[in-house]
């Protein structure tokens, strides 16, 4: 738990604070009617990207067949379910597991126990998605490397994907589902996210993830220094693969798909994901998650939106993916991660910047500070409609001129001030319509 | 018996079709290292070309004869070509430019066939049917006669002529290729427009006998089979990508025509079996040159 012991007080707090605003919005989300599914699948894409992100970004492996894992994931979720409400409305005569099951089944509310039933269901699948995760990674991560793997894990879950396709009762042509009306709450996901977080970074902080940057960072390096690389790949792919059970087990209480829903396009769809939130970059995934899912279901269904982008999502991508790779081919946050120390420099002051020092007029340094000052305030103010909104659209406006400077320090201070804005245009944009979703009910 | 001499027909003429197709892929791997995506959507632009010009010139004097289709055959090579050049030019040489990793160019790639795809999808989401100029028999004989002679010419254009030997060049090693003289982008640019024009003439033939069609057909009903057809044979091989190409078209028919014991639903899972098969015993193909691993 390298990462908890590394975390001073303030951060911690602003963590724990950030965890339960999450928390209020999943509770309260189940008012409206859209929210909970765009939660739902905020959290689900979040964590089948981080499991892609470990193989892809961490391991430096190329890996084309993730939908095949979420695949398997969904598959032996819903299989596991049907059998245990088998299982409980044929043998337990007693009143209150039928009452239970009632729940489990129906959807409704859903009883504090059902949670468990949950719980335990997406455990196993991703064990047994882990154990499969284990046997392809033993038998394909040994001998290739490069595109060759990724062609031959697109080759692996494509198998996976026409398996179930054929099968009726693993899927077959137009899939399987727990039943139409159990749906399971953001709550529980977003725990799930938290939890394969405190996962993810246990596992990275500790001497297994070590390897594996050492791994991606320099083959033989690694090699010569002791590293076993190949038990270390196999390791990351495993891991990988139980996070892809996750997502995909929770996925299947959120949203039934046919077998070929998860062929190619799924796979490359979390690749669009990662590379958009920046390979390595754990943060960056779930950014970018949140934006790939914003965008397919809440951007494309606004009504002032043309169809154009509703009816054709892959034009979108396909530019996005050439224009990211040909301009800022390290994604939106790169390397990096999002901390909260970052998060708070950003209101520090910066070192005074004497006006007779600057070689420009002074105009510059003005706008970047008012860009700063807009920023923070919008921050502030960005629940109120409108107000926030015009604010960081100034801040946006002052800070880009800012950033014109030839000065360093005024140019830094812009760039804060431009952060923030953009901020808080995409909180106060979300707040607006996370409002009016729940006043409307 | 007749039914499994009948898969094999059908499946040399598809295995000459892949094969067609997996020689584009195979030579632009070999010379950029790069899975170029794109090529299954060259494949539908191709497809979607041939059949929009037939259909226009059937209504005007040339009727169906052999002439509209050769038209329609020489303008979708011709269109394919500079769609070819273009996405090298705007999309993959900025890259190269910058010495960026090969992820990030496979990803271009992707996202490359993504705009084609989705371009077609808008354009056309319908079933098509092209026009039938032949029947199966004569569209058998030409699908095997074009790919042999095609691959031919171009064994003795890599292997003879100065422009080839460049290509083989550029393909072992850039650097060196350049200080010696040859124009990399012109040679890369090259193996783009060669492999586009393969791909146009293999759907042209694929559709020659009257076949339906969809915006899908390089993405999904062709799909990643003459790539996966390249990576068998061994990549950059011409002969090895030929031989795959055989192979995967032979499994592939057969399995179709042995549809009444429903293997026919069974093709991807036999056809990436072998594939992930044959790649982990060789796993630089089956003519593939091993290239070990230096500091």
């Amino acid at each position: 738990m390298i990462w908890f012991k590394r975390m001073n007080k303030r951060n911690l707090i602003s963590t724990v604070i950030g965890v339960l605003v999450l928390t209020l919005i999943s509770v309260f989300s189940t008012k409206s009617f859209e929210l909970p599914k765009i939660l739902n699948l905020i959290f689900i894409y979040s964590i089948a990207a981080l499991a892609l992100n470990i193989v892809c970004g961490c391991l430096g492996e190329f890996v084309l067949g993730h939908g095949g894992f979420i695949l398997i994931g969904y598959t032996t979720a819903v299989l596991l379910m049907q059998q245990l409400s088998k299982l409980f409305t044929k043998s337990m005569g007693k009143v209150y597991f039928k009452e239970m099951l009632v729940y489990v089944v129906r959807g409704g509310e859903l009883h504090p126990m059902g949670y468990i039933f949950i719980i335990l269901t997406v455990i196993i699948a991703a064990l047994i998605t882990a154990v499969i995760g284990f046997v392809v990674g033993l038998i394909a991560l040994g001998r290739l490397k490069g595109d060759y793997l990724a062609i031959v894990t697109l080759g692996i879950s494509l198998i996976f994907v026409n398996i179930c396709k054929n099968f009726d009762k693993l899927g077959g042509g137009t899939g399987i589902s727990i039943t139409t009306t159990i749906s399971s709450t953001p709550l529980l996901n977003l725990g799930f996210l938290v939890a394969c977080l405190i996962l993810i970074l246990t596992f990275m902080g500790s001497r297994f993830g070590r390897n594996i940057l050492a791994c991606r960072d320099d083959n033989i390096a690694a090699e010569a220094c002791g590293v076993p690389v190949n038990k270390t790949k196999v390791i990351a792919f495993t891991f990988s693969s139980l996070l892809a059970g996750i997502g995909g087990a929770l996925l299947a209480f959120v949203q039934p798909q046919a077998p070929t829903a998860f062929g190619q396009d799924m796979s490359i769809l979390f690749l669009i994901i990662i590379v958009l939130g920046g390979l390595g970059s754990l943060t960056g995934s779930i950014i970018a998650a949140i934006l790939i899912v914003l965008y397919e279901n809440w951007f494309c269904v606004q009504s002032w939106v043309p169809d154009f982008f509703a009816n054709n999502p892959k034009i979108i991508y396909g530019i996005i993916l050439v224009l990211i790779m040909l301009f800022r081919s390290s994604g939106i946050l790169g390397k990096n991660e999002f901390t909260w120390n970052w998060f708070y420099k950003m209101f520090k002051k910066e070192k005074k910047v004497e006006v007779s020092e600057l070689n420009e007029s002074p105009i510059f340094y003005k706008f970047a500070k008012l860009s700063k000052i807009f920023g923070i305030i919008a921050l502030c103010l960005c629940y109120i409609p409108l107000i926030g909104e015009s604010l960081a659209v100034a801040g946006i406006v002052f800070g880009s001129i800012g950033k014109k400077s030839s000065n360093e320090t005024v140019r830094r201070v812009a760039s804060k001030g431009l952060t923030l804005s953009v901020i808080s245009v995409i909180i106060s944009h979300l707040v607006i319509d996370i409002l009016v979703i729940i006043l409307m009910q | 018996m007749n039914t499994l001499l009948e898969g094999l027909k059908q499946g040399l003429e598809l295995g000459s079709i892949f094969a067609l197709m997996a020689l584009g892929y195979s030579m632009v791997y070999g010379i950029v290292k790069m899975i170029n995506f794109a090529h299954s959507e060259f494949i539908t632009i191709g497809g979607f070309l041939a059949y929009f010009i037939t259909e226009s010139l059937l209504t005007s004097t040339l009727g169906s004869s052999v002439w509209n289709l050769l038209i329609a055959l020489v303008a979708a090579i011709i269109i394919c070509v500079i769609v070819a050049i273009i996405t090298e030019r705007f999309a993959y040489r900025p890259l190269r430019k910058k010495g960026s990793s090969r992820i990030t160019a496979l990803i271009t790639a992707i996202g490359v066939s993504y705009i084609f795809s989705g371009i077609m999808n808008a354009i056309e989401p319908e079933q098509l049917q092209f026009h039938k100029f032949v029947d199966k028999n004569t569209s058998f004989y030409i699908a095997i006669i074009t790919t042999a002679v095609l691959l031919a010419a171009l064994t003795f254009f890599v292997k003879k002529t100065k422009i080839g030997i460049a290509m083989r060049a550029v393909s072992e090693n850039e650097q060196a290729a350049k200080l010696m003289g040859i124009n990399n982008n012109f040679i890369i640019s090259l193996t783009f427009m060669i492999g586009s024009a393969l791909a146009a003439i293999g759907v042209v033939i694929y559709l020659l006998d009257g076949e339906c069609f969809t915006f899908e057909i390089g993405s999904v009903t062709i799909g990643l089979y003459p790539f996966v057809a390249a990576v068998i044979g061994g990549i950059g091989s011409l002969p090895g990508a030929v031989i795959g190409g055989f192979l995967i078209g032979i499994i592939r028919a057969i399995t179709q025509v042995y549809s009444n014991i429903g293997l026919s639903s069974w093709v991807d899972t036999i056809i990436y079996g072998i594939f992930v098969i044959i790649l982990l015993f060789k796993p630089s193909g089956l003519l593939g040159k091993d290239v070990r691993e230096k500091v």
